[in-house]
């Protein structure tokens, strides 16, 4: 029997939860640990409620499908091994993927902080500066010669990309 | 009177702007501002979110409610505003309002107790005489602000309150005044209000205030005090408008936006009803045109309605333009670090923001593992990317770019074999040399864990003034076999090579290459040894220790490491390390029968036998423990890693032999890891248990009971360690002597109590609980 844990939003929502789903957060479960249990709502002043909401559906969908955590061991950072619920999940806008990634972060749920970096890093793989920029709305700083001192420094990886 | 009204609010109320007012709160409606206290110290201005604790609460339960509210605390009139309107109410049906309702007070007089909440540290209380107010902030530091600011204020306007107070006291009618000005001005802002629900229709001349000034017949005094009021909150309101007015512009500026034109001309009109308004009050001669200041209320408060959307339009647009900049540095290097090194340095190429993000070291460490010295990952000023980028080949980048090759070459440096000759390619693997004195040997997809095919090259010690300093060995590793006996033999003939030249780094005997014409493998089967212990299966090159070792310098060819774990001696024939017979090559070892056993029988029974040995007999504990602790305590309680860097097994099985032969035994020519490595290993052999385990559990319990003081647990550990056998207890002695001396040079050795633990407790059959405590009183339990 898993106890109810009520977390509160900035914007003031309480959302009511599992314990073993909360528990998926780090930084939830310490809480608890450290105050107990009581009635009073978790605040977590760092997530507005629609972030929160995305957060507990991918903690609730991740607590009913335990992912095999054979051999995470093998190769950390492989970023082709999303898998398909948590690819969905992350097909949102970028500012909420990017709250996600601070919500993740705040309430340290590493799977879910992974799964969401791993989102942005594919975003970035294989692009052109160029296309980062505009990916990401980033405005190029450099004068021309710095950008061109620059593109001589990693010079390797333009080469290739010309080939 | 305040002659300056506008600048005793805040212009950010527009930002509270954005909803209808709440039921349910605790503070009253309240038009009034305390005019009598002004002008104490203007610059203690505070304003930020709070979290007012809201009266409503959830059905079913008596969890405290918060309403995050826009506060800021005027020290003019020493009163606390807040706006009624919660930011999250924005899904509401909105309901226009007067401003004097959407904004809120908290007088703050002399009787009021404003403090800290004891239960919860990011609330404060405020105490009136009839309500209690508790806020909640962001964080502690603001709401020790707040308090701070708030009592300060408190302090230093006590007497001028208390003064204002009297003088109302003594002129009654100065109350009445005050009430009747603030009957008018609620109705003002409540004849706002109906007009509204009367879809604006306030164009009738009848003004709402009429019949109340006709009630009231306020005489020329009290007009200009309502007069006064009005312009005070028509400046007020002005002020507002013209923030939210520059506000706006940036945010048009940023956003492109044509509504300012709206705004503007709103504002202007807004500004001729005020001014003509104003004309009139000022010379209190005809009110009916006051509600025209409604008029202006009400387009005020559209305004703002308009403006909060625009604001988080505003928002939503800031975060899409660079959302890498909101995030913390931590985390973007985090999204980094999935990138491949090719990647990275197109990121460096797209802002300087990226440019910084994608060099950092941390990024770049990962993909030089293989590159990386013992010397140099202490070494600050290494940039990883261009060790990156100068030690990879052209080939191997391209691989990289395709990001099918795993960057799991090793190699290994090694210091004094400059006379190597530079680049020497074979099969997949390079030898060269970087800089002045550093040898590089590469293998390519050699994976880390794995130990097969691997051997190892140990370094002479070499002096430094007077000191003598060990050097790590260096272990590498191959694919296949054949691979690893290749390396091996180019290596020996480096290294042999390298002797000619170079006396100063002494002797390095390389055993295996005199095998190896004979066709024994120096890998010997490496599947056999491999689950045993993690340095098997590797073919010394031995370097001799030039300080001791100068008559041997020679080089007598090494035996290889052909034993299994558990083999108890080894057929080396006299006790210095270096001193072996090269015939006993390539002989199969031979098991020597213990003169002295010591290992795997019981502490008695060690006891029991050395106390027939005249040197021995008085010690209390087993000799080779008092020899081994007694030497670490003096020479390794600094050395990094002491008790868990793994010594040579060779050694240490050369050393027990030595033992258990009744060897001289000359500690010092011997790597302290081995010798502690010996400990470890009478240890683990021990047939029983230092300590029963009843009083083992009893330990445990004693640690987690929480109704004894420190004091008394102490006494039950003295207890413990007493009951146990004297032999037990000697050993524990010395014992628990050196670890808690090493532990006290954790700075130097690296080892904390808890690395210690990991380490050590494998060995030791007892309960970590009784190590840790009797290190920590050990003075207590130990010295009487």
């Amino acid at each position: 029997m898993s106890s109810i844990v009520k977390l509160e939003s900035s914007d003031e929502k309480v959302f009511e939860i599992e314990k073993d789903i909360a528990c998926m957060s780090v930084t939830i479960k310490n809480m608890i640990e450290d105050i107990g249990e009581s009635d009073t709502p978790i605040p977590l002043p760092n997530v507005t409620s629609t972030i929160l909401e995305k957060v507990l559906d991918y903690c609730k969908h991740h607590h009913q499908h335990p992912s095999p955590q054979a051999d995470d061991k093998k190769d950390e950072k492989r970023l082709d091994d999303i898998p398909p619920y948590d690819r969905d999940f992350c097909k949102v806008d970028q500012p909420t993927l990017f709250e996600l990634i601070l919500a993740a972060n705040y309430l340290d749920i590493k799977p879910l902080l992974d799964v969401t970096c791993k989102t942005v890093a594919n975003m970035i793989r294989g692009k052109t500066p160029e296309e980062i920029r505009k990916i990401f709305n980033i405005k190029n700083d450099f004068t021309p010669e710095e950008e061109e001192q620059i593109r001589k420094e990693n010079e390797w990886c333009e080469d290739k990309g010309g080939n | 009177m305040s002659s300056n009204p506008s600048s005793s609010y805040t212009p950010w109320v527009s930002k509270s702007i954005s909803s209808n007012s709440l039921a349910g709160l605790s503070s009253s409606p309240s038009t009034s501002n305390r005019s009598t206290t002004r002008g104490a110290d203007k610059e203690a201005k505070l304003l930020g979110y709070l979290q007012k604790q809201s009266k409503s609460q959830l059905p079913n339960s008596n969890v405290k409610l918060y309403k995050k509210k826009w506060f800021w605390f005027e020290p003019d009139t020493g009163t606390l505003y807040y706006s009624t309107t919660s930011s999250g109410a924005l899904s509401q049906p909105l309901t226009p309002t007067s401003l004097s309702e959407r904004i809120k007070s908290i007088p703050i007089v002399k009787t009021t107790h404003i403090e800290q909440s004891i239960s919860f540290r990011l609330e404060f209380i405020i105490t009136n005489e009839k309500k209690t107010y508790s806020l909640r902030g962001i964080d502690e530091t603001s709401i020790l602000n707040w308090v701070n600011t708030l009592n300060q204020w408190k302090k230093a306007n006590f007497e001028k309150s208390s003064l204002s107070v009297t003088g109302s006291i003594e002129n009654p009618n100065f109350i009445n005044q005050l009430g009747e000005i603030e009957l008018i001005l609620s109705a003002i802002s409540l004849s706002n209000n109906n007009l509204n629900n009367n879809n604006n229709s306030n164009n009738g001349n009848d003004s709402p205030i009429r019949p109340l000034l006709e009630k009231f017949q306020p005489d020329q005094e009290q007009i200009k005090l309502i007069s006064e009021k009005i312009t005070q909150k028509i400046n007020y309101l002005k002020s507002c408008q013209n923030e939210l007015f520059l506000f706006q512009q940036q945010q048009q500026q940023q956003n492109s936006n044509s509504n300012i034109n709206n705004i503007s001309n709103l504002n202007n009109s807004n500004n001729i009803f005020s001014n003509s308004l104003l004309k009139r009050l000022n010379s209190s001669q005809d009110l009916t045109n006051s509600s025209n200041s409604i008029t202006m209320d009400d387009s005020l408060v559209d305004d703002d309605e308009d403006d909060d959307v625009l604001l988080s339009n505003g928002i939503v647009n800031n975060e899409i333009s660079d959302i890498f900049s909101l995030l913390p540095v931590h985390l973007s290097l985090y999204v980094f670090s999935y990138l491949e090194p090719n990647d990275l340095l197109i990121c460096a190429q797209v802002s300087t923001q990226w440019q910084k993000l994608a060099n950092d070291n941390l990024l770049w460490i990962r993909f030089v593992f293989h590159l990386i010295t013992p010397a140099s990952v202490f070494d600050k000023s290494h940039n990883w990317k261009s060790v990156y980028l100068a030690n990879t080949p052209s080939s191997k980048k391209k691989e990289g770019a395709n990001g099918k090759e795993k960057y799991m070459n090793r190699t290994i440096s090694m210091y004094g074999v400059t006379p190597l000759t530079s680049t020497k390619s074979l099969k997949e693997g390079w030898l060269y040399k970087r800089g002045d004195d550093i040898l590089r040997i590469w293998k390519k997809r050699a994976s880390v864990s794995t130990r097969k095919n691997c051997f190892k090259i140990i370094q002479s010690k070499y002096m430094t003034g007077a000191i003598q300093k060990k050097r790590m060995p260096y272990y590498l590793a191959s694919d296949r076999e054949d691979d690893c006996i290749e390396w091996f033999s180019i290596l020996s003939n480096a290294i042999k090579l390298n002797t000619q030249h170079q006396g100063q780094y002494g002797v390095v005997n390389i055993g295996q290459s005199n095998t190896l014409p004979n066709g024994i493998s120096p890998i010997a089967t490496p599947s056999k040894y491999n689950q045993y212990h993690t340095v098997s299966n590797i073919n010394s090159l031995f370097s001799n220790n030039n300080n001791n070792n100068n008559s041997h310098s020679s080089g007598k060819p090494r035996k290889s490491h052909k034993k299994s774990f558990s083999s108890s001696s080894t057929s080396s024939n006299n006790n210095t390390l270096f001193d072996s017979n090269p015939q006993h090559l390539s002989s199969t070892p031979v098991n020597l029968t213990p003169i002295y056993p010591m290992f795997g029988l019981p502490i008695t029974k060690i006891i029991e036998n050395q106390s027939a040995i005249a040197s021995q007999q008085y010690l209390k504990v087993p000799y080779l423990l008092h020899v081994c602790l007694s030497h670490i305590l003096e020479k390794g309680i600094r050395e990094e890693g002491i008790f868990r860097v793994s010594g040579s097994l060779r050694e240490i099985q050369e050393l027990q032999e030595d033992f258990e032969q009744g060897r001289d035994i000359d500690l010092n020519q011997h790597d302290i890891h081995a010798i502690s490595g010996l400990v470890k290993t009478f240890f683990r052999k021990l047939p029983h248990s230092l300590v029963p385990s009843d009083l083992d559990e009893y330990s445990t319990s004693v640690q987690l009971a929480t109704s004894q003081t420190e004091d008394e647990k102490i006494q039950e550990f003295k207890f413990i360690f007493e009951s146990i056998t004297p032999n037990s207890f000697h050993i524990f002695k010395i014992l628990l002597l050196l670890l808690k001396q090493i532990v006290l040079y954790e700075s130097q050795n690296k080892m904390t109590i808890e690395n210690l633990l990991i380490v050590i407790m494998p060995t030791l059959k007892c309960s970590p609980v009784l190590i840790t405590n009797g290190i920590k009183y050990y003075e207590q339990i130990f010295n009487q």
